[in-house]
């Protein structure tokens, strides 16, 4: 039985091929103007990868923010119940996901079945995403892709007060017109990510063991940041930006037990 | 009457100004006793505005209530034919500033704030039934006019009469007797609140007449069993879309305990019971409003826990969806409480907070998407 999970987030696409309880591939595109084409096109690609085709496909469930308007799919679920599904198949000792995204957070509740009891998501801005870290990259100079490292490297401790994009994007300025180290600012706002997230996630019941998905568990630094502020157990998979993708395909693959 | 067209008509309120050629009465909480005003031969209607709440960014900060920003916004628009007199009930911050920037930048010939108490004691009844002669007072006063005790039982008999019919309309809802969706039935609760009392009595007995037609009354589905129904608790309820949101994806909305929803017409039959009983007006309304069932700024949790577990297990609903308008203290103060309790009692909640008039649909879309799978999974 082969299924497909599609994740269309707001700032990248991501595809998940699944045949008898494995991942058998994965691609992950940036999201672009013509979402539909791009998913077809991201969908394809892994299923070269795995030597299949699309008439191979059972079932295929779409989440993320397009889930609703891409027209070759059975169903869609929203990306809370999928990254609950995901990180549960992954690690059923996950009673709380941690999931940021491009523009979204979302901090999710889940029980040993990894059913969603309870959640919260961010309000409307990007502050604390990981829009937020890649036009902070942007000011500094640096890849997203680096910013991890780089802030392993800080010995010195900064704050940054503001979370607005607009307004942290001209403190990290002026901090780098004071001679203040690259290494050390990049510290100082995974920090200050890891705060907002932490209240946010403060208001559900947090249990052990608290799985991070999403794009921006990737960066080793905002990992640490998370951890040193939650102080609980925490788990990263090794491929967090498929989690919600994978949980579709699971729940796509449940579509076809159920019939 | 046909749906459609009663619909379109209660939702034109130019159309609807114009036509009337009584002084009007803005008001903007439901603990005003509009009663009063029609008693005093003006055509009371809710501001309820469509306005943009930036245009009293100016004014109000914007870490004001949006409901409160929006009403000054359209009055500034719109005045000053719009809104000439006004009252306003002191029930919370927001409120009472709206009142000052009312009086000094709107301006009108009668702009009043009545004091509204916290609780239903005795003494809170005697108090808001001498406040409640007090703007009788000023009303004679400065219109040269006689409101009697006469005209204020009239009155009383009319909103009754609303009461009760929408009543009977959110009966028919909630036992899907009638093909009729939660905006529908919203807006037609919101139009009693713009239209003429009197006018919409008559409007409305008309259409409830046609729903209940035998040809109109839906044969029983046992589809309503696989809804989740929903209980959207709060305060002021703007933008419709969001009840649409949570029928679109496959909950039913049974219950709006919000002053734009059931709450404003719900406790119709106490009305008429202190009636009977109580020969003074006055004491009637002082009673009424006061004990009607409370809004989240009476500050009485254990009276507001009472009445929505109630109404939790009369409606069988499977979910509560917090509305709150943004920055609002007094629904903010009882919703971790609510949240708790409602925990405790094995139901799941969902804080939605809202500008007015928003258009963020695709956040609110997800939340409710998510909530509902919770539901579906829950059962
Ligand atoms: N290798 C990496 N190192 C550091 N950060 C990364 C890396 N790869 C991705 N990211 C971060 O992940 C973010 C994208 O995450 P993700 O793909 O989960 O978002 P999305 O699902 O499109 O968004 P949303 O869920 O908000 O709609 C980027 O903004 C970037 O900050
Ligand atoms: S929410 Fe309460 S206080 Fe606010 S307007 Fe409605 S009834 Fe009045
Ligand atoms: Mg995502």
């Amino acid at each position: 039985m082969i299924v497909a999970g599609l994740d269309i987030g707001s700032l990248t696409i991501k595809a998940v091929i699944f045949e008898e309880n494995k991942i058998k591939g994965f691609t992950i595109v940036p999201t672009g103007a013509d979402a539909n084409k791009l998913t077809k096109d991201c969908l394809e690609l892994t299923l070269k990868r795995t030597g299949n085709d699309f008439k191979d496909l059972q079932a295929i469930v779409a989440t993320g923010y397009g889930r609703i308007s891409v027209p070759f799919t059975d169903k869609s679920i929203t990306e809370i119940t999928c990254h609950a599904i995901g990180a549960n198949w992954l690690n059923p000792d996950t009673r709380t996901v941690i999931d940021i995204g491009g523009q979204d957070s979302k901090v999710i509740s889940v029980d040993q079945d990894g059913r969603v009891v309870d959640f919260v998501m961010n309000d409307k801005c990007a502050a604390g995403t990981g829009r937020f870290l890649e036009v902070m990259a942007n000011a500094l100079g640096v890849k997203t892709e680096e910013l991890g490292n780089e802030s392993l490297k800080s010995k010195k401790k900064i704050t940054i007060s503001s979370m607005c994009t607009v307004f942290a994007e001209s403190e990290v300025i002026s901090l780098i017109a004071e001679g203040c180290a690259k290494e050390d600012i990049i510290r100082g706002l995974h920090e200050a990510i890891s705060n907002r997230i932490c209240s946010m996630a403060c208001r559900l019941r947090l249990e052990n063991t608290i799985a991070l998905t999403g794009g921006v568990a990737k960066n080793i630094g905002m990992v640490h940041a998370l951890k040193k502020r939650l102080k609980a157990k925490v788990y990263v998979p090794e491929e967090p930006q498929i989690v919600g993708a994978l949980g579709a395909a699971i729940a796509a693959s449940r579509i076809l037990y159920s019939e | 009457m046909i749906k459609k067209e009663f619909l379109d008509y209660i939702q034109h309120k130019e159309r609807i100004f114009e036509s009337i050629k009584k002084p009007r009465m803005g008001w903007v909480c439901t603990y005003t006793p509009v009663e009063i005003i029609i008693a005093a031969g003006f055509y009371p209607y809710r501001i309820i505005p469509v306005e943009d709440p930036s245009l009293a960014n100016s004014y109000l900060d914007s870490n004001f209530c949006p409901y409160v920003r929006s009403c000054l916004g359209e009055a500034l628009e719109k005045r000053p034919e719009y809104a000439d007199n006004l009252i306003i009930v002191n029930s919370c911050d927001a409120m009472r500033r709206l009142y000052d920037a009312w009086r000094h930048y709107v301006q009108g010939a009668f702009i009043y704030l009545l004091d509204l108490p916290r609780d239903d004691s005795a003494k809170a009844i005697k108090y808001y039934q001498a406040n409640l002669q007090l703007l009788i007072d000023r009303l004679e006063e400065k219109f040269k006019i006689k409101i009697s005790e006469d005209l204020l039982s009239q009155a009383i008999l009319v909103c009754n009469k609303t009461r009760k019919l929408l009543t009977e309309l959110s009966d028919l809802y909630v036992k899907e007797k009638i093909s009729l969706s939660a905006v529908e039935f919203l807006q037609i609760v919101k139009g009693s609140m713009i239209f003429p009392q009197e006018e919409y009595n008559i409007l409305l007995e008309k259409f409830l007449k046609d729903l209940k037609k035998e040809e109109n009354i839906l044969p029983e589905t046992s589809q309503i069993k696989n809804k989740s129904k929903i209980l959207i608790t709060g305060t002021v309820m703007d933008d419709l879309s969001m009840a649409k949101v949570v029928e679109d994806y496959g909950g039913r909305v049974v219950f709006v305990d919000m002053c734009t929803g059931n709450r404003y017409f719900s406790d119709q039959s106490k009305i008429s019971e202190i009636k009977q009983t109580n020969s003074d007006p006055l004491r009637v309304l002082a009673e009424y409003y006061l004990r009607k069932i409370p809004c989240p700024r009476m500050m009485n949790l254990e009276k507001r826990w009472e009445y929505l577990l109630k109404i939790i297990k009369d409606y069988q609903v499977k979910g509560v969806i917090f509305y709150n308008l943004k920055f609002c203290d007094t629904s903010m103060f009882e919703l971790p409480l609510i949240r708790e309790k409602l925990q405790k009692n094995k139901i799941p909640s969902l804080c939605l907070e809202g500008e007015f008039a928003s258009n963020n649909l695709g956040r609110v879309k997800t939340r409710i998407q998510a909530f509902l799978e919770v539901l579906e999974f829950a059962r």
